[in-house]
């Protein structure tokens, strides 16, 4: 018997550097998944992406959510109130990919470094998610976590810089 | 994880059979799920329908060769659909629709569709499979196949179908 598999990665692009990082895909984006195509409605899905703190990390789940993520915590000090665009182009030969409709708009701008200020020079990041509501540090029980993903090891950041994020995503059938 | 139809046959002469039908879904189905769950969620009405094995309505030379994930809801040239059930519309109608609830990762049928067979009908047609489609926008899901053909040549006859479908996240090395 065959099922649905969605498969997801990020790219993480910062000062000529690109980081991909396989997703898993929550259990609340498959069921979000099925429910857009199996019931009847007409609505556009717009997505954003976040960046996942390392101060306080304990783990990323299936079972995480938008509302509820005990394992992590979003970096909020960011220069945005808005997470980046994650625009989707319509899907072809079962891939999905990220089509961003202006420059910048999937960048993520981490806070410049202020003299005098208490912020850091610079910041450790475990990973990416993206869920469909724009506001940092939302934890809205209306929206949606549709994917979490992680780097290998924490990775550093200076204060200021600019991390741009590319997501794609295939759906497969699995064979039981 | 499993995406089946469970097929249940009520002939009117007391024949009854049943068997669950695994599916597979087409290229054209899954990449219509991208688009619905990422892009735009589309009013799209389901249809379910039967793939033709042989004889019955006059025609005598099997069409039937093969199902592929490569079928669309405008080219499927290894199959063609099967339209002697009271339910089954017009050419472009297809079939009965079904609705779905949808919990956690796994999608099913809200309650069984029926087929009843025309009651006029006494030929000796057999049926190869069943199939999900949506109409507007148009787009084939999943085909499946019984273990072999199956008999349902006697007018009355009720054939009676469930689908469920799940979804499971993968890793892209």
């Amino acid at each position: 018997m065959q099922g649905v598999i969605l498969s997801g990665w990020f790219e993480v692009h910062c000062e000529g550097e690109c980081v991909r990082i396989s997703n898993g895909i929550t259990q609340q984006g498959l069921n979000h998944a099925l429910l857009k195509h199996f019931n009847p409605s007409l609505q556009a899905q717009t997505w954003y992406a976040g960046l996942i703190d390392d101060v306080g990390f304990t783990g990323i789940s299936d079972s995480d959510t938008h509302a509820s993520h005990s394992g992590w915590s979003e970096l909020t000090s960011l220069a945005s109130a808005d997470r980046a665009r994650i625009r989707m182009a319509t899907p072809t030969s079962k891939v999905a990919i990220h089509s961003p409709l202006a420059v910048g708009e999937n960048a993520i701008d981490l806070l410049p470094l202020v003299p005098g200020s208490s912020h850091p020079a610079a910041v450790k990041i475990r990973g990416v998610f993206m869920a469909n509501i724009a506001t940092v540090g939302s934890t809205s029980s209306g929206g949606v976590l549709w994917s979490t993903g992680l780097f290998d090891a924490p990775r550093t950041y200076q204060a200021g810089a600019r991390l741009t994020i590319v997501y794609g995503c295939t759906a497969s059938e699995r064979s039981t | 994880m499993s995406a089946e139809f469970h097929v249940t046959w009520e002939g009117n002469d007391g024949e009854r059979w049943e068997e669950t039908v695994p599916n597979g879904i087409t290229d054209e189905g899954l990449t219509a799920l991208l688009a619905s769950a990422l892009v735009l969620s589309q009013a799209a009405t389901w249809k379910m329908g039967l793939i033709y094995g042989s004889g019955g309505d006059g025609l005598t030379t099997p069409v039937f060769s093969a199902v592929a994930a490569t079928d669309t809801s405008t080219s499927h040239p290894g199959w063609a659909r099967y339209g002697s059930f009271a339910e089954v519309g017009s050419s472009t109608s297809h079939s009965t629709s079904p609705a779905f609830s949808v919990s956690g990762t796994t999608v099913t049928m809200s309650s069984p569709l029926a087929f009843t067979m025309n009651t006029s009908y006494r030929g000796n047609v057999y049926i190869r499979g069943i199939f999900l489609i949506t109409q507007s926008p148009a787009g084939l899901w999943s085909t499946g196949l019984f273990s072999s053909a199956r008999q349902v040549g006697h007018g009355g006859g009720i054939l009676t179908v469930k689908y469920s479908c799940s979804a499971a996240a993968g890793i892209t090395p």
